[in-house]
């Protein structure tokens, strides 16, 4: 392990592991017009087999950038990645494109967001997966279209034979998020990576979608990284959580953990700004003042002192680092493992206390 | 009346059927659909009878007609239309219309369409290669491309073929230079709209390397709208070619050609202007059968709609 990522007390229990995906130190920049863009900084996570993390947080904390990079599906001239990627062993930071075009597809796979602008407008649902069953099988086309069908009914497409021939804007929103996951899953991927696969969808398929995601997850055996910010889709499908603020993980942790002992005063603060069951209905919703900083300066100090009720000296001076959160229970394992980045953790009293203050 | 054709009855037999149709649509292939869209169409399809016959005119003419398009007499110099044995008249020297039109869309069909054709895949291959690699690349195509823009397609289509010298392939590759650009622009501005769409994104996340999107996603969203345009144009080189050979720049007398016999028949106008005009109705039909036809495959091709 070498100096640069020493900082990091998440990176030592990460390599302990044995995992599918290993991400150690992960930054991404972005050149831009006015200078770069320190769109994701030391980023540390790992991932189990049959695991389900969450990225969570809100518009443009970095969590998508993350989960692109985990591809390397950003344009190279424009993005430099620094850190280790490790997918299944290999290193997806220093792969030859080639190499990394077998795994696009194959052992990484990736769902949209817009299911209707991710898929070809000018090609049939069943044409455009069995090109990536072709792609990474080399099988006959008969063979890919029979999988194709395969996968549609496995994702419980109505009538699938007939679908199997429909353009992507003859389907309703829903049937084309299951045919994308159908497309997704076609070549048995080891991780699956859902880019908010739900928010374009209205909320009863949301839930529909996450089921099917959940099962399909559990009869697969594959490991999800789910990118949103609802805290809702958070629950329902993710075993671990990891919340972003301006491009770092500020908390991580198993789901039901983080979201009812948040330690960060951020994560405190999103989840005081949900809707949640069984709060008043004549309560407003508690918004964190100000706003996230731009991340065209590399930040000196915690991103989120300036909007902190408790932050102090210690918080403006120096990137708080990521520390062990006290385990549940001794001798949990490491996916148990919780940690926070911050100097002040601890719960929030009583979100009233520190309005009154100011 | 029968029961089962009460308003209820007939609503839900409506239904059933547009249901079946639904499904037979599905069945076809995407251009197969185009097809049968397109044979639907009672103008294109009276625009595509039109042009059929007008190719197997030029094609059949030396088996439908007895006489020479370029030998004439001098005995039946600008007969009239309706004149027994020369339907459609003699021009100036005595050689029968009919024979020099239908010999004459042998020329100006050819000069009406192959530009545009090999325009169109110099053209797409250009504007494709602009958008997908973009930066210097695209710089490099798209200014080079304005700099034809700078001038008026007529101007530049009798500037090419002067420097050229006057002459059936000369005029060709003069107007295939003129359609090259605007044919690149299309396809770069479509490429470019196409590249950042998200399924281009979730091609590349399903493993598919730069050649294969260019292949299959940005050529399969491309190739429909330019060629759409290019057939457009097929109107716009006709009568852009009859214009070079009216000028005596494409085709040399004493060639049938209609942009040429409309030359030659001006001096004519005043002693048969019927027969005169003939030439240029020619044009007018063709080019306006083109027209037609493309916009006819522009809705075919909209499977949306």
């Amino acid at each position: 392990m070498t100096a640069s990522n020493s900082q990091s007390a998440a990176a030592d229990s990460v390599e302990a592991m044995s995992s599918v995906l290993r991400v150690a130190d992960l930054s991404v920049t972005f050149k831009s017009e006015d200078g770069p863009v320190y769109a994701v900084s030391d980023v540390n996570f790992a991932l189990n087999t049959g695991e389900t993390l969450a990225l969570l947080g809100e518009s443009g904390c970095g969590k998508s950038v993350t989960l692109k990079s985990l591809m390397r599906l950003h344009p190279p001239h424009k993005t430099t990645l620094s850190g280790q990627i490790e997918i299944t062993g290999d290193d997806v930071v220093a792969m030859s494109q080639r190499r990394l075009s077998a795994l696009r597809g194959k052992r990484v796979a990736m769902i949209f967001q817009e299911p209707m602008l991710a898929f070809d407008p000018v090609f049939t649902i069943g044409q455009q997966i069995t090109e990536t069953v072709r792609r990474h099988t080399g099988c006959a086309r008969a063979r890919a279209r029979a999988r194709a069908l395969e996968m549609l009914e496995m994702v419980r497409i109505p009538s699938a034979a007939s679908r199997l021939d429909a353009y992507p804007h003859e389907m309703s929103g829903g049937m084309r998020q299951r045919a994308m996951i159908a497309l997704a899953l076609s070549c048995q991927p080891d991780l699956l990576l859902a880019d908010e696969p739900t928010t374009a969808l209205d909320a009863t398929v949301q839930i529909q979608v996450l089921k099917l995601l959940r099962e399909l997850q559990t009869e697969l055996g594959m490991s999800m990284i789910i990118v949103t910010h609802d805290v809702g889709v958070a629950i329902e499908v993710a075993d671990r959580v990891a919340v972003m603020y301006a491009g770092r993980i500020i908390e991580e942790g198993p789901v039901n953990e983080v979201l009812s002992t948040p330690q960060h005063p951020y994560t405190q603060g999103l989840l005081a700004a949900t809707v949640h069951p069984g709060m008043d209905r004549a309560a407003r919703l508690t918004a964190i003042p100000g706003a996230p900083p731009r991340l065209t300066r590399r930040l000196e100090a915690c991103a989120f002192a300036p909007r902190c009720y408790k932050a102090g000296p210690e918080c403006r001076q120096s990137i708080p680092r990521p520390s062990a959160v006290a385990p549940a229970e001794p001798g949990a394992d490491s996916s148990q493992l919780r940690m926070v980045s911050c100097y002040r953790p601890g719960l929030k009293e009583d979100p009233r206390a520190h309005e009154s203050n100011q | 009346m029968d029961q089962s054709l009460g308003p209820q009855g007939l609503q839900s037999r409506v239904e059933e059927y547009a249901e079946q149709a639904r499904d037979i649509a599905r069945s076809r292939g995407y251009w197969a659909t185009v097809l049968h869209r397109l044979l639907r169409d009672p103008v294109s399809m009276a625009c595509a009878l039109v042009l059929l016959t007008l190719i197997l005119l030029a094609v059949l003419a030396p088996w439908l007609t007895p006489y020479n398009p370029s030998q004439g007499s001098m005995l039946n110099r600008l007969a009239g239309i309706g004149t027994p044995g020369h339907w459609l008249g003699t021009d100036g020297q005595g050689r029968d219309m009919l024979t020099r039109l239908m010999y004459g869309g042998r020329y100006s069909l050819v000069m009406g369409i192959m530009p545009v054709l090999i325009a169109f895949f110099i053209g797409t291959a250009m504007g494709v290669t602009a958008g997908f690699v973009g930066g210097w690349a695209n710089s490099l195509i798209m200014r080079t491309t304005d700099v034809f823009f700078a001038f008026p397609a007529v101007l530049l289509a009798i500037a090419i073929s002067g420097a050229l010298g006057a002459g059936f392939v000369n005029a060709m590759v003069s107007l295939t230079l003129v359609f090259i650009p605007p044919i690149a622009r299309v396809a770069e501005g479509v490429t470019t709209a196409v590249r950042h769409l998200d399924f281009v994104e979730a091609a590349r996340a399903s493993g598919a390397g730069a050649l294969t999107i260019i292949r299959v996603h940005i050529l399969g969203n491309v190739l429909g709208p330019v060629f759409i345009y290019a057939t457009s144009l097929v109107s716009v080189c006709m009568i852009l070619a009859a214009g070079l050979s009216f000028l005596g720049l494409g085709v040399r007398p004493p060639a049938a050609e209609w942009g040429l016999m409309l030359n030659t028949l001006r001096q004519s106008l005043y002693v048969q202007p019927w027969v005169s005009v003939l030439p240029g109705a020619m044009i007018f039909l063709t080019s306006l059968c083109f027209n037609l036809l493309s916009d006819g495959l522009r809705s075919a091709m909209d499977i949306k709609r």
